[in-house]
């Protein structure tokens, strides 16, 4: 009796065991079975390989170099990490503490990957060691990738660089966890998602202890390729230009659609340096150098725009229909308002002034009248329609948006009413006037062509062509109105009296308008770090000359700012000129 | 003299030394030729075993008992400690470290066969009775709960008390245990269980560590008729962790699927049934009929405790599954109480002519 009784509850706890068994391989088969899929099969990302940049003759501007680093294994006692340090001191030249720190920042029970604490040690270096070093089986090479840049300097303001990715950047980019690099400045910044390229997937079958027994499939990675509209002789040309004469400044090349083919920052730096972590005493140099290498100018850099904005405020006038270009006014050496006198450049005054005068000739009195006939608030408006106090839209970061003041951004930035005298000031492109370089192209491309392009630098991603964007700003009126205002600034490069005509000699006509704008004050940093008389520099004016071309089918928009050059027309009418002859020579401008 | 051999017990132990072999050589075949070495000596030991005149040195069954007892005590006093349980003892010179808790069982079953033995049922056991039987199974059971131990001492308990059940013990007895179990075993829990021991339980209620993980995965996977080799990846990447001992179970499963797992498990009914039927067909011959039964409840036990734990109903504790997992302690071990079954089968003319009585 009680043997049946035990044998019953044997039969039936068995039973439960086989119910269970069969709970798990019959009825929960498919999802166990995936499961023992998921322990075996891994998916490695592969990194892919930064993405070449090229100008638009195929210089190649950006390239990896096949580089090596040599790495320690993980999870090593200081005993041993010591000792391995010392075999590797014994064959280079390397700071113990800063490896050992290096290897102990890196080293975390969560990281099974060895660490890299030489970086960047080229084939050569690499061919010495190695044989040595292979011996200690905790010394390992991995190779990289080091970006270069071989032209220094003259292109660093487009190209900017890359330099190890920061906690922001990997949470930015997936990619970027397997490249360990990012674009910080320029081109390499803006386009840095696309330069990282497409990762790569190798699918791999493993055992428990992870390691490779076959490779099941294999994706590569993708780079993509950026063609730059730039022209690196022009580009290269127009600085070593500006760094003989010692001019610091900005220099556009512009088609009139928008494509640049020069965007030269002087002074410049060596982008190469910040690849592999710049010194803190080269950035401390940089830095705080008072001519501002590390700035990219045409795009970041703020300048009153001074005279530059005449053509567009001739334009407001014309098409405002308040306003006769063709009577001739008075234009005396300075005006009085209140009990302040306005002065215009020339002491003795203009005499009679149309408007073709008045740009040839830059004539501030005919401005100070053309401001206070139509008021602050309309040439604001207009102005800010004409490319001038927003952002061009480039494809480069940190562009500047730049200020067009008028009675209610001072209420908002002052808490201070409008004077009349600084609608006077801001109808010069003085006072609180302030625009960037590019935006002083693109609005001379607006009176050249009519219509407001979008500036960029990358003209192809791989096989796709950047498409020009051109914006309508313009009423009919206002598009009437451009032949009066475009034939003013033809006065200015080739009539005689006009600001420029003595400084141009281009071989096709173009057009222009110079500009003086003077300084109000100077920064801290520089006149800490520079005695008085030395000073005399830094109070002088910017200098301006923005011109476009062929006067009768305009192409190309080229504008120059010479920081603290004097006067505009003499300051860059050269430098002008022989870039309209270079894109002549070269067949970029169809006579 | 006759000299009977129970030859159907030892074709019933053929096909698991069989699956074992198999399964081994699957895994490693260096376990396998190190598995031959077991059954070589397990054969040895069986051979020895078989031609001791048991039946004539009965007398020497409560030395080994107590003898036991003491080593018990001992561990108590100077054990070693490993992993905060103090189970082994260090024999000194030699170096040599031994489990007197694994010796228990074995002399526990010899010690109530010669009790039954001495003082049959008539034929069921009364309380007074019971409580003096019962003392014998709580001394061992409490020396290594105290050590601790607790996987152990309860299968020392549900076979010691399960061999008092076969054997024949009053119904009130029986309700009376359960009762008392149901009031005593919360208690237990919450005034006497060390911290270790209850954070295995709740980590085993909570969720399944990764052996226990990847043995579920395993199983799993099996299907309704298992994997070949090459595709049986848990066990054969090596995800599946001891797979050729305490885990074996879920390395048949991925192998051999729902059907070979209901296989098995029928074969150790079968075996279990036929050891109970032996045993009842045994009468008067208490000795052998406690032995027979105390192995059939011992491979229950151990088969139940052991699969339970591949398929996370029990909490890890390492208990091989018997006759198929590797391990020549646990092989020998079963060697030497179904030598000492046919044993007890083939000199069973001693009884009369040479018994204590």
């Amino acid at each position: 009796m009680q043997t049946r009784i035990i044998l019953f509850f044997i039969f039936l706890l068995y039973s439960l065991l086989v119910y269970r068994v069969y709970n798990l391989s019959v009825v929960s088969y498919s999802k166990y079975n995936q499961l023992s899929e998921k322990n075996i099969i891994k998916t490695l990302p592969i990194a892919p390989v930064r993405g070449l940049i090229f100008d638009r003759n195929k210089n190649t501007l950006a390239i990896n170099e096949l580089r090596f680093n040599l790495c320690i294994k993980p999870h090593l006692k200081d005993k041993e990490l010591n000792s391995t340090i010392n075999d590797i001191s014994q064959v280079m030249d390397i700071n113990k503490t800063k490896v050992y720190q290096e290897y102990k920042k890196n080293d975390s029970p969560y990281n099974n990957k060895s660490i890299s604490v030489v970086k960047y040690l080229s084939e050569n270096d690499v061919y010495k060691i190695e044989p040595v070093l292979s011996l200690n089986e905790n010394i390992g090479f991995k190779t990289t990738y080091l970006r270069k840049y071989p032209f220094k300097f003259f292109l660093s303001n487009i190209l900017g660089y890359v330099s190890k990715a920061n906690e922001k950047d990997l949470k930015r980019n997936k990619i970027i966890k397997l490249t360990q690099i990012s674009g910080k400045r320029g081109v390499e910044k803006y386009y840095d998602n696309v330069l990282q390229g497409d990762a790569g997937e190798k699918k791999v079958l493993v055992n428990a202890k992870n390691r490779i027994l076959k490779v099941l499939s294999y994706k590569p990675p993708k780079s993509h390729i950026l063609i730059l509209s730039i022209d690196k002789n022009l580009q290269e040309f127009i600085y070593n230009t500006l760094m003989k004469e010692q001019k610091r400044g900005a220099v556009i090349v512009m088609r009139t659609d928008g494509e640049i083919l020069a965007l030269v920052s002087t002074p410049s730096y060596d982008n190469n340096l910040f690849v592999k972590g710049i010194s803190y005493k080269k950035w401390n140099e940089l830095s705080h150098d008072i001519y501002n290498p590390l700035l990219n100018k045409p795009v970041s850099g703020l300048y009153p725009p001074g005279s530059t904005v005449k053509p567009a405020e001739a334009l407001i006038a014309i098409a405002s229909g308040k306003w006769n270009p063709w009577k001739k006014i008075d234009c005396p050496g300075y005006i009085v308002i209140g009990n302040r006198k306005f002065r215009d450049w020339r002491s003795w005054g203009h005499g009679k002034t149309d408007v073709f005068k008045a740009i040839k000739e830059s004539v501030d009195t005919y401005f100070y009248q053309v401001g206070l006939k139509l008021g602050i608030n309309y040439i604001a408006k207009n102005l800010r329609k004409m490319g001038f106090g927003k952002k061009t839209g480039i494809d480069l970061p940190n562009e500047k948006s730049g200020i067009v003041p008028d009675k209610e951004w001072k209420a908002r930035k002052y808490h201070q009413p409008w004077f009349i005298g600084e609608t006077l000031n801001a109808s010069i492109g003085q006072g609180y006037f302030l625009a960037t370089p590019l935006q002083v192209a693109v609005n001379t491309a607006l009176i050249a062509t009519g219509k407001l392009p979008k500036p960029y630098v990358v003209m192809k991603i791989d096989n796709n062509l950047t498409k020009p964007e051109l914006k309508e700003v313009l009423s009919q009126k206002e598009k009437n109105a451009l032949r009066l205002v475009r034939r003013g600034m033809w006065e200015v490069c080739n009539s005689p009296g006009g600001t420029a005509t003595k400084h141009i000699h281009t071989k096709i006509t173009i057009a222009g308008k110079t500009g003086t704008a003077q300084v109000y004050s100077i920064p801290q940093e520089v006149k800490k770090r520079k005695k008085e008389d030395e000073l005399v520099y830094f109070h002088r004016s910017h200098a301006w000359l923005t011109t476009f071309g062929p006067y009768s089918n305009p192409q190309f928009v080229v504008t120059v700012l010479i920081e603290h050059g004097g006067h505009g027309g003499s300051a860059a009418g050269d430098i002008v000129s022989k870039i309209y002859n270079y894109l002549v020579d070269k067949g970029y401008i169809k006579k | 003299m006759r000299i009977k051999f129970d030859i159907l017990l030892i074709l019933l132990l053929i096909p698991f030394i069989g699956i074992s072999l198999f399964l081994v050589n699957e895994i490693s075949h260096k376990l396998f030729l190190k598995e031959l070495a077991y059954i070589g000596i397990g054969i040895i030991v069986f051979m020895a075993v078989y031609f001791i005149p048991i039946r004539k040195l009965l007398w020497l069954i409560p030395i080994i008992y107590w003898i036991n007892i003491i080593l018990l005590l001992m561990v108590d006093l100077f054990g070693t400690t490993i992993l905060g349980a103090k189970r082994w003892l260090k024999i000194p010179l030699i170096n040599l470290t031994i489990q007197p808790s694994e010796f228990m069982k074995t002399t526990l079953l010899l010690m109530l066969g010669y009790l039954i033995y001495k003082y049959p049922p008539k034929p069921l056991y009364n309380f007074k009775e019971f409580l003096k039987f019962s003392i014998y199974i709580i001394i061992p059971f409490l020396l290594i709960v105290k050590e601790p131990d607790l996987g152990t001492a309860l299968i020392l308990l549900i076979i010691g008390f399960g061999v008092l059940f076969v054997v024949g013990v009053d119904k009130k007895v029986w309700i009376g245990i359960m009762i008392l179990s149901v009031v005593i075993v919360p208690v237990y829990y919450k005034f006497f269980m060390k911290d270790y021991q209850k954070k295995r339980i709740e980590s085993f209620l909570n969720k399944p560590s990764y052996h226990v993980k990847q043995s579920l995965i395993a199983i799993g996977s099996g299907g309704v008729s298992g994997k070949s080799k090459n595709e049986a990846t848990q066990t054969q990447l090596k995800f599946l962790p001891i797979a050729s001992s305490d885990f074996i179970f879920a390395y048949y499963v991925e192998r051999f699927g729902f059907i070979g797992a209901s296989v098995l498990i029928f074969l150790y009914f079968l075996l279990i049934y036929y050891l109970l039927s032996r045993a009842l067909a045994l009468k008067d011959d208490y000795f052998a009929k406690v032995m027979y039964a105390g192995v059939a409840l011992m491979i229950f036990i151990y088969s139940y405790i052991n699969i339970s734990m591949t398929m996370n109903l029990a909490p890890v504790v390492g208990v091989p599954l018997p006759l198929i997992s590797h391990g020549g302690t646990s092989f020998i071990n079963f060697m030497i109480l179904f030598a000492i079954l046919e044993n007890l089968v083939a000199r069973k003319d001693f009884l009369h002519t040479h018994g204590v009585k």
